[in-house]
């Protein structure tokens, strides 16, 4: 699904990638951890497409294609989603006109016809039970004087409608209590299929009690520098970064 | 009558007096106010931009024109009713070249409580209370091309509002430039008169096909008596060579309250002064407005607010767009006078630059003689933000696309305060017309 080898990518003229490298196939939920400043939220807005960044080496392939090549729509529109550490407020463009208009973005760079506006609100109101989302969100402004823990809910739901096959989620856990965290987490399970991959780029072990993952990386200072299994995370939360850090300098 | 020869006037003041002489000469009380009117715009001559009030705004295309007198016009320009708001069961009064087009109009059925008279008719009928109208009375330099009007005028409307009729359906007007590719100048004139604790919405709407080179130097007058309320949308969408010098003054009594709405698009050079004066105890006012600016348009905005006697009201809030090489200007002027005291003034100006070699410079000015009062203003001018465009990218959204949609978000927070309908639904969809489909402002 989504293949990354030796990436190095500077911002500002600071180098923050530092030859990363990183393979997700299908189906796979990874989870990517590390302390702040290794370049955890850098890695998931380069692979949605934010400009700002220089890519200074190496490749990202995905589904066979360069995907450093395709401006973010594009990327999107391929199946690509991000889901935000800080979702950004637009007052002015309604939520589910966004909803729309992603939906059928997608649906028209695969040949499909636009969806049918009935079908399509029903399909909203279903997936936003799930996400325990009130009725008023259809008339708002995209996340317009929504509380941080509305915000993300709005990120999942809005993956749910779109169904991509890789699903880059930043930081997703942060600033949601312990009742949200499961909602949010709930969401993220029912998407969890064979031909979807799922990176999980997240500070705290704890999202990781609710979306086990299939790998957890440790990057630090632009590199993967461990990479295990769910266990992995447990050890992290006891013991730290630093021990890591360590055993990749003796090595 | 004839005009006394002065030496080497700038060449548009001498199309002017020659323009004023053809009209032929009449001896009767309001010619002689027009003459006046006329005199006073020639010996101050044309606002430059060393004029405060000008500061941004030259007359260059102005006086680049060859003014011609309007003609009677036996058809208008193709496409009117596709210009005009959807406005079923509204009183329609249409004029065309600044003249009323009683074929146009919609019959003037009784309403209560209006009375809607032509200034053409009263002109002709009572030439007294004709040249009171035209008065005397201060220009600002702001405003100047008042006088033009004044000199030029020969028809418009004299409207008054019973006291305390509620008017349910808005009084819809249209200034139709149209029939003449020639650059006619059209000077229609409004006056409204609104009695104590009466209620009317009025829309003032110009518009012009694409051929249009008018000049246009429309008035409006209005006067709120005491408790009453007029809601005023001034609607301006015409063609890309269209030259508009409008000014509108509304002089508001005790608790009473104005609200304008307006929207400035089209013509090669246009320039909106609206002078608001609460000159009684209570007395408000709530302007809104959005203007946009694109290939080489400019387009101004100039508004003055009077708070005069203690506890008055105003509100602002202006949006401006520009694109190309379109450039805008927005001054909002604010003066409390010295025995204002509670006056509670607010003030917004927001201004988005849509390509690099736009422009717009926005001013709040604001002149305060009292101690105890509420002023606040704020005004920003920047380019779509980047986290935004990103977020929408990323959703599959096309990057046109998504620029049109943020632009078109700017706007819409100032739409929410139209509350008929047809206006709101028309001004709305002319900018999701040009951010979303085909980029061009051709009415």
């Amino acid at each position: 699904m989504l293949n990354i080898k030796n990436l190095s990518v500077a911002a500002q003229g600071k180098q923050i990638l530092k030859g990363l490298n990183l393979e997700v196939p299908a189906g796979e939920v990874h989870a990517i951890m590390g302390p702040n400043g290794s370049g955890k939220s850098t890695l998931s807005q380069v692979l949605a497409g934010r400009d700002g960044y220089e890519i200074l080496s190496g490749t990202v392939t995905y589904l066979g294609r360069d995907l450093l090549a395709l401006p973010p729509e594009e990327r999107a529109r391929e199946g690509v989603f991000l889901a935000f550490q800080y979702p950004v407020e637009i007052a002015g463009v309604n939520n589910v006109y966004l909803l729309k208009a992603a939906l059928n973005a997608v649906r028209k760079h695969r040949g499909e016809p636009e969806v049918d506006a009935f079908e399509f609100l029903a399909l909203v109101r279903e997936k936003m039970q799930l996400m325990q989302m009130s009725e008023t969100f259809l008339s708002r402004g995209v996340n317009e004087g929504f509380s941080g823990g509305e915000k993300k809910r709005n990120e999942i739901l809005q993956m749910m409608i779109l169904e991509p096959k890789l699903a880059l989620l930043d930081e997703t856990d942060s600033g949601l209590d312990i009742d949200a965290l499961k909602i949010v987490s709930q969401g993220v399970n029912s998407l969890r299929s064979p031909e979807r991959s799922m990176v999980l780029v997240t500070h705290y072990q704890r999202l990781l009690d609710y979306i086990e993952p299939d790998r957890v990386h440790v990057l630090s200072d632009g590199r993967i520098i461990k990479s295990g299994d769910r266990h992995l995370a447990l050890e992290l939360e006891k013991r730290g970064y630093d021990w890591v850090k360590q055993e990749a300098a003796a090595a | 009558m004839s005009v006394a020869p002065l030496p080497s006037l700038p060449v548009a003041l001498e199309r002017l007096r020659t323009l004023f002489a053809a009209r032929g000469g009449k001896t009767t009380p309001v010619a002689v106010a027009q003459q006046a009117a006329l005199q006073q715009f020639i010996s101050l001559g044309l606002p430059t931009t060393r004029d405060e009030a000008w500061k941004y705004t030259s007359l260059r295309r102005f006086e680049g024109r060859a003014l011609a007198l309007p003609e009677s016009v036996t058809a208008v320009d193709a496409g009117l009713e596709s210009r005009l708001l959807a406005a079923d069961g509204w009183q329609r009064i249409v004029f065309v070249n600044g003249r009323h087009a009683a074929g146009l109009s919609t019959a003037s059925g009784v309403v209560t409580g209006l009375r809607v008279r032509t200034l053409a008719s009263i002109l002709r009928d009572d030439p007294l209370e004709a040249a009171t109208l035209l008065g005397n009375d201060d220009v600002t330099t702001s405003a100047r091309f008042d006088l033009v009007n004044r000199a030029f005028v020969d028809d418009g409307l004299v409207i008054d509002v019973a006291a305390g009729a509620h008017l349910a359906q808005p009084l819809y007007l249209v200034f139709e430039s149209s029939g003449s590719d020639r650059a006619t100048l059209t000077t229609p004139r409004i006056i409204i008169r609104s009695g104590t604790h009466s209620r009317l919405t009025l829309i003032e709407h110009h518009v012009s096909g694409e051929r249009a080179e008018h000049c246009v130097a429309a008035v409006t007058q209005l006067s709120l008596a005491e408790g009453s309320q007029v809601e005023h949308y001034r609607l301006r969408r015409e063609g890309s060579k269209v030259v508009h010098l409008g000014s509108v003054s509304a002089d508001v009594g005790g608790s009473a309250r104005y609200i304008s709405h307006t929207l400035s698009l089209g013509g090669t050079l246009s320039r909106l002064d609206l002078a608001v004066r609460l000159a009684g105890s209570g007395a408000s006012c709530e302007l809104n407005g959005v203007f946009l600016a694109d290939g080489t348009q400019h387009t101004d905005t100039h508004s003055c607010i009077q708070h005069v006697v203690p506890k008055t009201q105003s509100s602002q809030d202006y949006r401006g767009l520009a694109d190309g090489k379109g450039r805008g200007v927005f001054n909002g002027k604010v003066v409390v006078h010295k025995d204002a005291q509670k006056t509670d003034a607010k003030q917004s100006s927001r201004n988005l630059l849509l390509s690099n070699t736009a422009e717009i410079d926005t001013r709040p000015e604001l002149e305060i003689y009292a101690d105890d009062v509420k002023c606040s203003h704020g005004a920003t001018t920047g380019q779509l933000d980047p986290t935004a465009l990103f977020y929408l990218r990323s959703r599959g959204i096309a990057e046109d696309e998504a620029r049109g949609l943020l632009a078109l978000a700017f706007v819409e927070t100032v739409l929410k305060g139209m509350g008929i309908e047809p206006a709101r639904d028309y001004v709305s969809g002319i900018f999701r017309q040009y951010f979303l489909d085909s980029k061009a402002l051709t009415p």
